[in-house]
């Protein structure tokens, strides 16, 4: 059992393995590995946080963004805001201008701490905020260091994770540390029953992060594995993953369909070798492939499946089970949280519950019922041994092979604004984003038009949001007597 | 580099990294569509042709790459 309830016992807790390696990442200058150990974390993150309050000494509950890659500045800076009772929210890079601008001014920040690398795409940031920006790496000439004292209401607000809303714009999601740290044992403990199911020494491995540490899923095994106190490795850029992961050693990665689809040809082309030590897989975010998921066992690798929510900390189920027949399954549920189903809807009840959308009490009131009971909008089947099956989706949202939660209604709001376009319908297809179009009768003829269209369209796309299919109806799209798309 | 060489060189690491023949690659294939490749493989694919030109291709420029043809004529640009 882990014990530890909030950052500033975390903290703590590095300063008792102070010679233990906490941090690795791949230093592009002088191309070389660069590690970090708990005690010099702490104390960066006592630096950071004695900069921040130097700055603003009444900085506790005001809002501090976040927008960087991930690295060792990221993770020192999202400690230390937490720390220091300001509230924590960090920004999707991968966003473009309009998306953040809208998420910037509705938390309406004191600071927001960057790399860069956001303000080198987009010299918008800089003009409207250039007065609030602070690099990330600041805290490296800080004369200040402060500890704080330990978090006075962990039932208070200390951070903001934005998640695709369901209706266009996204959602802030705001946790407390009591949220924050509920499912903790849930993601630690699983390493325990790895080391008893393989003999593997799981308290040597070593993480490596490729998935990016705005999401829940990154940022919370970032706590986690400081928690065990293990190694995680840093990859900065999906595009260095096999550079980085030949440069450190790594036992266990958390994957995405996209990466293990990646993994899965490396194992099945005989290039086993390029991935080094890897050997366990923590699976989430989207639904996986259960063949790719079983030749990956039959080559040795441990697969873990988990489920969770930004809503829910990430917190939801785990499978540690090797055999085949709960391959289907994403786990068994977390001991310390209340599980049923609403009309086959999977709800979730407890402390890792959030406390509910930021400036939306409608938002809030549509997902968490008076009873405290949190719709998932996933439907599932539990079985007598309480291993739960997702069986579809109740909320209107996409989600693709990289993990990403798209709305399908902001995508067809912007291939509507095409000429040749009556409507549309934005949908799911094989793990990208593929539109039906209705261009009128006779619209076929308009293919080629509606597709140099997306194809422009999808240049001011993040990566992940691009329509990669176009199909053009052959009759108005279907409504219900409501007016709204049959999806 | 002609641009010639050029494409042979992303028509090599497109079968490399996707398995895609080099039949069925033209200038004009999209990517993500006539290609069928994920967002995880276009960023394999992008690191290897900066590994094989030894540029780094900037992060703003990732967007621009839609079709084959963007990749040809943004490395034609910075090693034609």
């Amino acid at each position: 059992m882990f014990t530890i309830s909030t950052v500033y016992r975390v903290v703590s807790h590095m300063d008792t393995m102070p010679d233990k390696l906490a941090i690795q990442y791949y230093d592009e200058p002088t191309q070389s590995v660069v590690g970090i150990r708990y005690g010099q974390y702490a104390q960066d993150i006592r630096k950071a946080a004695g900069l921040l309050l130097h700055r603003d000494p009444d900085i506790r509950g005001k809002k501090v963004c976040l927008l960087a890659r991930n690295s060792y500045d990221f993770l020192v800076n999202m400690f230390s805001v937490m720390l220091t009772g300001a509230v924590l929210v960090p920004l999707n890079l991968m966003k473009n201008w309009e998306e953040l601008h809208y998420e910037i001014d509705l938390v309406e920040p004191v600071y927001i701490l960057h790399d860069g690398s956001y303000a080198a795409r987009e010299g918008a940031l800089a003009e409207t905020y250039g007065d609030r920006l602070l690099p990330a790496d600041g805290y490296k000439d800080s004369q200040w260091s402060d500890g704080c004292a330990d978090c006075p209401d962990r039932e208070a607000l200390s951070l903001i994770l934005f998640t695709s809303g369901t209706t266009g714009r996204s959602k802030g999601v705001m946790l407390s540390q009591k949220n924050l740290f509920a499912p903790m044992n849930f993601f630690c403990l699983p390493f325990e029953d790895i080391a008893r199911q393989t003999g593997w020494d799981t308290s040597k491995f070593r993480s490596l992060t490729v998935l990016p540490m705005f999401h829940v899923a990154a940022l919370t095994s970032s706590i986690s594995w400081a928690i065990m106190g293990n190694t995680v490795n840093l990859c900065n850029d999906a595009r260095y993953f096999y550079r980085d992961l030949a440069a450190m050693d790594s036992e266990v990665m958390a994957v995405v369909p996209v990466l293990l689809q990646s993994i899965h040809k490396d194992v099945v082309r005989g290039r086993r070798d390029r991935l080094g030590s890897l050997k366990a897989l923590t699976c989430g975010a989207a639904t996986m492939d259960p063949g790719m998921m079983k030749d990956l066992q039959d080559a040795g690798f441990f697969i873990c499946q988990m489920y969770g929510l930004t809503e829910t900390v990430g917190d939801g189920t785990w499978n540690n089970s090797q055999d085949v027949a709960d391959i289907h399954s994403v786990g068994q549920k977390d001991p310390w949280r209340e599980y049923k189903l609403d009309d086959g809807e999977l709800c979730i009840r407890g402390d890792s519950v959030m406390m509910g959308y930021y400036k939306d009490p409608e938002g809030t009131a549509e997902v968490i019922d008076p009873e405290g009971w949190l719709h998932t909008g996933d439907l599932a089947r539990i079985d007598e041994r309480g291993y739960i099956y997702l069986t579809g989706r109740k909320k209107n949202v996409i989600i693709l092979g990289s993990g990403e939660n798209v709305s399908p209604e902001e995508l067809e709001a912007l291939l509507d604004k095409c000429p040749a376009v009556t409507e549309s319908l934005v949908r799911e297809e094989n793990g990208k984003i593929g539109a039906l179009v209705w261009c009128g009768q006779g619209g076929e003829a308009k293919q080629a038009e509606v597709e140099g269209y997306v194809t422009e369209l999808n240049r001011t796309l993040p990566l992940y949001k691009r329509i990669s299919a176009v199909h053009i109806a052959a009759q108005p799209l279907p409504r219900n007597a409501a007016g709204k798309l049959v999806r | 580099m002609d641009r010639n060489e050029i494409i042979a060189q992303i028509v090599g690491i497109l079968e490399d990294v996707a398995e895609i023949s080099p039949d069925e690659v033209r200038e004009d294939s999209v990517l993500m569509d006539d290609l069928d490749l994920s967002s995880m493989e276009i960023l394999t694919i992008v690191a290897d042709l900066e590994e094989t030109f030894g540029i780094r291709i900037p992060e703003k420029e990732l967007r621009s790459f839609v079709t084959i043809s963007d990749l040809a004529d943004y490395l034609s640009s910075r090693v034609g």
